[in-house]
């Protein structure tokens, strides 16, 4: 254990029993879930997905991003005449993140890897990274912004055990980018 | 139908928890707006359907919203699509309440945009309302209260370039006069803390026992404070049984005094069908998926009168386009290329797979300078395809293939970019092909295909061929200027002296690669010369500092027509099949040592230094030190030697002579190297060279083969040079 490394089968036990512990301290982060891979080779892994965060700042990537953006909204669409019902205060509402987190088992390195990947709730768009270090507790972040530790670290990388894309059966098979972010 | 319902009786009406203060009393009820949340893969899902069913028909889709009560203090529920809402019947899914909709899809931006204008889209939405409306009068939403909630979403779907542009609407129609508030609280400050328990048992166990519950039901709340949670459809019942009736309603507001849009419709409904002037509606939001009776809502309304006969004509006014992500009147967009598009998808994996390396192996290397290496490989035969297919692996983005050939039937079981259909109809084009084949492998690659033949001394052009030579030399400098890399992986010695002359000149990194029966030899060239190069005699050379040499520096004769008086298996590279995937993964490592050195084309050659001093600058190199020249053959034990040798003062392709002179003349100096290759023994003093060698060997007759196998090798010897045979004066190491 000093060395960090786990069996596949010390993996599956300790992660079951951090399901269990989870779902009876969480708080309304959501719960895990024990998903056994399909091919039959590769340890399962934990799931949380769909997990709401709200964005720091009011920064609006995907409609920054796109030239013909500009271009249809020159036109003038008109505006909705007074609806008095209708509540105003939400707007410039900070957008809502979702993520998917998923322990998996990396069996090169025999070490837990917590994946997770970002997008925005309303158009689905993956995160950028910059939005996904704002999200971050601010002692990830600094994790994720240091080359020098060699142990610990976040990046991006593909995932192991659904690989890409990820298994049918799967949802959204086909939405998982490659920008998988991992923190080892 | 004209029922005159019963109003419940409000047993809590005179309760001291029935806050009525008079700054809500007389307020308008105002609805926090719905907000969409769209899933790529509805738009997957769309694809799919276009291009298996719809194609270019514009018909209305008919699909199923799903929308989600509050779970979070700062952060509302949602009407989320996605490629579930494609499914009929719509599925039954856990704590999501399906809605109908509409989907109008249309083939062009234009057509999108053509939806914009406001009286289009009130006529859009009011097609809506009215199918709502008809729905509330005919009694239909009671009895599925999805109907309610109906909403369209018009879209563009770019599935191209995966770029998509919707709006989504979710009619709320306008009733004759305002809700008013009488009271808001929180659900547990309202009922108390024992019935709204009960409350919440009610609902949680409702909305457990059955996925798929519509978004409101209600609660009869009995004298003794037990809740039952019954279906819309049994207002009538439950009203006339005396107890208290509350609307409760899987509420997406997370806000403290406002409920969520989808109210609306429905206290309109109460208003119309059940004639109530005053409802107290639950509004449930979840913690951790459960009803949180303080998180939740207890409020009371005035509904509005609805006169006889209001709306009978003609649907009232209907509100509730979404506004976009700017808070502006207008449509969403979303580009999901770098999620959905396989090629994006492919080109991040291969970046991601490279970058594996740098968690252990080579912790400083630097993939996006091999990606943005750009790399020219004259030659696209067996080591031409051999080296594409490594630079690939080391995620280069950039590859040229220049050849003059054209593919040839026993091309594609040594070659592997080829294939048997490549070779029909006389051949195609080896550089086209293997650009071809190279975006088929990896679409993100960017590889072209030149048909040039390299000029080459010692090959006469008659009067015609001389413009045509020209031609090709500027399309070879063009094109030696645009890469960083020139690989040499031809079969003749003569053609490697032109672009070896132009990557000294122009100081970039030239890899050579050649190929004998069972021999080959991979080195890189030296920098652009500076004047320091090694004497000829130099015979203490130092693997340290001095310039490197080029495929000819170890030469004492131009280069002539290698393939006259030959036999055809000398003219073709006959080698054995393993070599060229050996050389060319070898040079292409050689290659990226040297684009990771940070002295770059000038870094030195890796040699065994008995002082060790260099240990530590070369474990900081994130690919190690690299080797000037690799000589290995199958033939005598697969062995395998790192060479290194200075550039020769006297080289005919490399020294600061020959590349001054192909600066300052150009075009006229080359045609004259090409037409008559002594000349460049002349201009280098090779010339000279051999007639001081021919004295001394004169005199030494007696030794002649030692000075033959030095310095001096023969004529006949050197113009076996790619062969893989020449001799030198390498440093062995």
């Amino acid at each position: 254990m000093e060395t960090g490394m786990l069996s596949c089968e010390e993996f599956e036990r300790g992660a079951l029993r951090f399901a269990s512990v989870w779902r009876e301290h969480s708080s309304t982060a959501g719960i895990w879930s024990w998903r056994q891979a399909t091919n039959g080779l590769d340890a399962g892994y934990l799931a949380m997905e769909g997990a709401l965060k709200q964005s720091a700042s009011a920064h609006q990537q995907s409609d920054a991003c796109l030239a013909l953006g500009a271009l249809l909204d020159d036109e003038d669409v008109g505006e909705e005449e007074g609806d008095c019902a209708v509540l105003c205060s939400t707007a410039g509402a900070p957008p809502v993140h979702l993520y998917d987190y998923h322990i998996c088992y990396h069996a090169s390195y025999s070490v837990p890897v917590l994946f997770f990947r970002g997008s925005s709730r309303a158009d689905g768009a993956a995160l950028c990274w910059e939005e996904v270090l704002e999200d971050l507790p601010a002692a990830s972040r600094e994790l994720a912004s240091t080359e020098d530790s060699q142990w610990t670290f976040i990046t991006q990388q593909e995932h192991p055990v659904l690989r890409h894309p990820w298994a049918a059966g799967e949802r959204r098979s086909w939405t998982v980018p490659a920008s998988q972010k991992v923190v080892r | 139908m004209g029922c005159v319902w019963l109003k419940p009786l409000r047993a809590a009406s005179s309760d001291s928890d029935l806050v009525l203060d008079s700054a809500s009393r007389h307020s308008t009820l105002q609805f926090q707006p719905l907000q969409s949340s769209i899933d790529g893969s509805f738009w997957a899902k769309l694809g799919n359907l276009k291009l298996d069913n719809l194609r270019l028909s514009e018909d209305p889709q008919q699909i199923t919203g799903f929308s989600s009560a509050a779970n979070h203090a700062d952060i509302p529920g949602s009407l989320l699509v996605d490629d579930r809402s494609f499914e009929t019947p719509a599925p039954a899914r856990q704590k999501l309440h399906g809605v109908p909709g509409e989907l109008r899809n249309v083939n062009t931006l234009e057509r999108f945009k053509a939806l914009h204008p406001l009286e289009r889209r009130r006529a859009l939405i009011q097609e809506s309302a009215d199918r709502i409306w008809r729905d509330i009068r005919s009694g239909a939403a009671e009895a599925d209260p999805a109907l309610l909630s109906r909403f369209l979403l018009i879209s563009y779907a770019d599935l191209k370039l995966f770029r998509f542009y919707y709006w989504f609407a979710f009619p709320a129609i306008k009733p004759p006069q305002p809700v008013m508030v009488r009271s808001v609280q929180p659900m547990q400050q309202a009922l108390g803390e024992d019935l709204s328990k009960g409350v919440a048992e009610s609902c949680n166990q409702w909305l457990s026992s059955g996925g798929g519950r519509p978004l409101f039901w209600l609660l009869r709340i009995a004298e003794d404070n037990s809740v039952e949670s019954v279906p819309l459809s049994s207002w009538q019942e439950a009203a006339s049984s005396g107890e208290r009736v509350v609307l409760a309603y899987a509420d997406h507001s997370n806000l403290q005094s406002n409920p969520g849009w989808l109210l609306r419709n429905t206290l309109l409904m109460s208003a119309a069908r059940w004639r109530v002037p005053d409802l107290e509606v639950a509004c449930l939001r979840l913690r951790r998926g459960l009803v949180d009776t303080a998180a939740s809502l207890l409020l009371s309304v005035s509904l509005p009168h609805i006169p006889e006969g209001w709306g009978e004509a003609e649907t009232p006014a209907a509100f509730g386009w979404e506004l976009n992500s700017r808070n502006k009147t207008g449509h969403r967009e979303v580009d999901l290329g770098e999620s959905m598009d396989p090629k994006q998808l492919a080109s991040a994996a291969v970046d991601l797979n490279l970058r594996l390396m740098r968690w252990r192996a080579a912790p400083a290397l630097d993939t996006a300078r091999l990606a943005a290496t750009k790399c020219l490989l004259l030659g696209a035969g067996t080591l031409g395809c051999a080296v594409a297919r490594v630079l690939l692996g080391w995620g280069v983005r950039h590859v040229t293939f220049l050849d003059s050939g054209r593919v040839a039937f026993s091309n594609p079981v040594r070659q592997s970019l080829y294939e048997f259909d490549d070779c029909l109809k006389g051949g195609k084009p080896k550089a086209t092909a293997a650009a071809a084949a190279l975006q088929r492998i990896f679409p993100d690659v960017e590889s072209t295909g030149v048909q040039l033949c390299i000029p080459m001394p010692g090959h006469p052009l008659s009067e015609g061929e001389v413009e045509k030579a020209k031609h090709d030399v500027k399309q070879l400098e063009a094109l030696v200027d645009a890469h960083d890399v020139i690989f040499l992986l031809m079969d003749t010695r003569e053609s490697r002296w032109l672009p070896t002359l132009l990557g000294a000149a122009k100081n970039k990194l030239v890899i050579n690669a050649a190929l004998g029966f069972e021999s080959f030899l991979v080195m890189r060239h030296g920098a652009a010369p500076g004047g320091d190069d090694a004497p000829a005699s130099s015979s203490t050379i130092n693997c340290k500092g001095a310039r490197l040499g080029c495929y000819f520096c170890n030469d004492v004769v131009a280069p002539l027509d290698s393939t006259v008086d030959r036999t055809l298996e000398q003219q073709c590279t006959v080698a054995r099949p393993g070599l060229a995937g050996i050389a060319g993964s070898l040079a292409v490592e050689m290659c990226c040592g040297v684009i990771q050195h940070p002295q770059g084309v000038r870094a030195p050659a890796a040699c065994h230094d008995p002082d060790a001093s260099s240990s530590s600058a070369d474990s900081a190199l994130p690919l190690g030190p690299v080797p000037h020249m690799i000589r290995g053959q199958l033939g005598g034990g697969f062995a395998q030697l790192c060479l290194v040798g200075q550039a020769f003062r006297q080289c005919i392709a490399c020294s600061n002579a020959v590349v001054t002179q192909y600066r300052e003349k150009g075009w006229p100096f080359i045609l004259q190297a090409l037409q008559d290759p002594h000349a460049l023994e002349d201009l280098t003093g090779l010339t000279e060279l051999h007639s001081s060698a021919d004295a001394l060997a004169m005199m030494d007759s007696d030794e002649e083969e030692e000075s033959e196998e030095g310095l001096l090798a023969a004529p006949d010897q050197a113009s076996s040079a790619e062969q893989g045979d020449v001799k030198d004066d390498w440093l062995e190491l």
